[in-house]
């Protein structure tokens, strides 16, 4: 459904010296997503999961250029004017972003931006996108949706005003939903909620959902694939079990082994990745990982590792592709 | 003699003329020395309010905090200043916390300047150095400003700054929330060696059971401003006993996809 081919985003900084230095942000990723699939992009901050799918969606700031192809349902979408891009997102695409406060328009009363979206994509007139705007708040289960329809966003709680967002995202029924650490700024116990309703979604819809994230539990819970990116590339894929139980890329496995796994005995020091993301201005020479690689040899520092096929699902990006993890 | 007790402390904000919030309700705790003891609860549960009541930011509105067996409300201006020596705190947001147009150096020096003065300016530079090199940072980067630096680093700087006075209870207010996971790990080593070296005491607040799980020896949990469980760590984890410890503890997202799925299919 989605493809996405050797995609690349770059954003013009200042720099020290006059001429504007590029920064690299995505460095050639490819990936498909087939209808009916929930897939995870998981990775730090920095690792350039955001700006991968803000750039297909056209949402890259002005300094920001992305060079690729990106094709989905046989359309292309990189590059492609507001015009064309506005009849997508929002209504074949459905995008839920990290904080839902500063996705919601704070002048509004949720109810008006909500019948927006079906006016706009679908022409529905007044009276009937109000009806299925109170219906899709019923079932992102919103107490009281007809009185929830005219209030304000600051008078809900951030779980109410997430629903609401997913609600919003929802009410074209698209065939795609991207969700952008759509639980991070949540409690937990609201949390599961929200996992929950993007999973009854799935399965009721076959809706495809990408889930961008760093929280590994997270994942586990929503996804059946799994795409773990670094500094900018994807360095792993494959499916929930491959990635949780025979992770073969070591940042995969120290990121799994840094996860805290609520089991008992679990007192004291945690396993923490050395170091530090890599500055992307200045990346390392070789696997972008080697400086904080256990298992770096001369090779790693040399030569950008070839991406190595595991099982028809399952590729990773290393000159170790056969090491035996230390872990599980 | 516990070396801090928190006793029927309550805090009631006045929300407009008629309506009053209650964000602390008669909570009691004790806290010893070399002891980690995490609080627990949902956003709006009181926890950062319990916080700054302890460091006197607010005022509690019934009941008292006792430091060392006195009470810290009735302390005048000098003993005041004496006890935030004793008492530091590390923030939520790394970068927030620093002021931008410091270099790091004086940012993690700035205690010294004001509650001991009477040290000597290279006295008060090579000790910020000292603790800028045990944080984990290099010399060279004393005199960067805080954008240079990535949320990982801003954290240890926030902490190397409540350090260098060397106090015996730290504070800390959700200090890895929101670091990525290989970073958080870190500074949850950082903190616990720290734990170590000094004997301090710690107040680790945070909504992420599983961390608080690694790092704490007893845990206070709150709903809605009143403690309703407080335990050992492990007693807590393995036989939760108030209704709400065990929704929050369910509440816990697991890495084990099978467990995860049967979480979400079951809950």
């Amino acid at each position: 459904m989605l493809s996405i081919n050797n995609l690349s985003v770059e954003f013009k900084v200042d720099s020290a010296s006059k001429e504007k230095s590029i920064l690299k942000a995505v460095r050639g990723v490819s990936l498909s997503i087939k209808q009916g699939e929930t897939v995870a992009v998981v990775g730090e901050s920095g690792a350039g999961k955001s700006q991968l799918f803000h750039a297909l969606m056209g949402l890259l700031p002005d300094n920001g250029s992305a060079h690729g192809e990106v094709d989905f349902l046989g359309q292309s979408l990189l590059n492609q004017p507001a015009k064309v891009l506005n009849k997508i997102r929002g209504k074949d695409i459905g995008m839920i972003f990290q904080d839902p406060m500063t996705a919601l328009n704070p002048y509004m009363k949720i109810g008006r931006q909500l019948t927006e979206v079906l006016q706009v994509h679908l022409g529905t007139n007044n009276k009937e996108a109000r009806e299925a705007a109170i219906e899709m708040l019923d079932s992102v289960q919103i107490k009281d949706p007809a009185d929830r329809f005219n209030s304000y966003p600051h008078e809900l709680s951030g779980g109410m005003r997430q629903r609401v967002v997913i609600a919003m995202a929802l009410l074209c029924k698209p065939k795609l939903i991207i969700a952008d650490e759509p639980t991070t700024a949540l409690d937990v116990t609201v949390q599961t909620g929200i996992i929950r309703l993007l999973r009854q979604i799935h399965k009721t819809q076959n809706t495809s959902i990408v889930l961008i994230t760093h929280d590994l539990p997270l994942v586990a819970g929503l996804c059946d694939h799994v795409v773990v990116m670094y500094a900018g590339r994807v360095v792993e894929t494959g499916t929930l079990e491959e990635i949780f139980f025979h992770a073969k890329h070591p940042y995969t496995q120290a990121l799994l082994a840094a996860t805290p796994h609520n089991d008992s005995n679990q007192q004291g020091r945690m396993q923490a990745i050395p170091g530090q993301p890599p500055d992307p201005m200045h990346l390392p020479s070789g696997c972008a990982f080697n400086p904080r690689c256990s298992f770096a040899e001369d090779n790693c520092f040399k030569e950008m590792p070839e991406e190595k096929t595991l099982s028809h699902t399952h590729h990773v990006v290393c000159h170790m592709g056969n090491h035996d993890g230390s872990e599980k | 003699m516990s070396l801090l007790s928190v006793e029927n402390v309550s805090v009631v904000f006045n929300k407009g003329k008629k309506s009053q919030l209650t964000a602390l309700n008669n909570v009691s705790f004790t806290l010893d020395k070399n002891e980690i003891l995490g609080i627990v609860g949902e956003s709006g549960c009181g926890k950062s309010t319990l916080a700054r009541t302890i460091l006197q930011l607010q005022q509690a509105t019934s009941g008292k905090v006792n430091w060392k067996d006195s009470n810290i409300a009735e302390k005048n201006k000098k003993q005041q200043k004496e006890l935030r020596k004793q008492i530091q705190l590390v923030f939520q947001d790394p970068l927030d916390a620093l002021n931008p147009r410091m270099t790091v150096a004086q940012i993690i020096a700035e205690p010294l300047h004001n509650l001991m003065p009477q040290l000597s300016k290279k006295v008060v530079h090579e000790k910020a150095v000292e603790m800028l090199l045990s944080m984990g940072l290099q010399q060279e980067q004393q005199n960067r400003y805080p954008h240079e630096f990535s949320g990982g680093q801003c954290q240890r700087i926030g902490i190397a700054r409540a350090m260098i006075v060397e106090p015996e209870l730290l504070i800390c207010d959700e200090p890895v929330s929101a670091l990525d996971v290989s970073i958080q790990a870190q500074i949850i080593n950082l903190l616990l060696d720290l734990k170590q070296q000094t004997a301090m005491s710690m107040i680790f607040i945070s909504h992420d059971l599983s961390v608080v799980r690694h790092v704490c020896d007893r845990v206070l949990v709150l709903y809605k401003g009143e403690v309703v469980e407080v335990a050992d760590a492990e007693t807590l984890y393995i036989n939760p006993q108030h209704p709400y410890t065990k929704k929050l503890l369910n509440a816990v997202p697991l890495a084990d996809p099978v467990k995860e799925r049967q979480r979400i299919e079951n809950g």
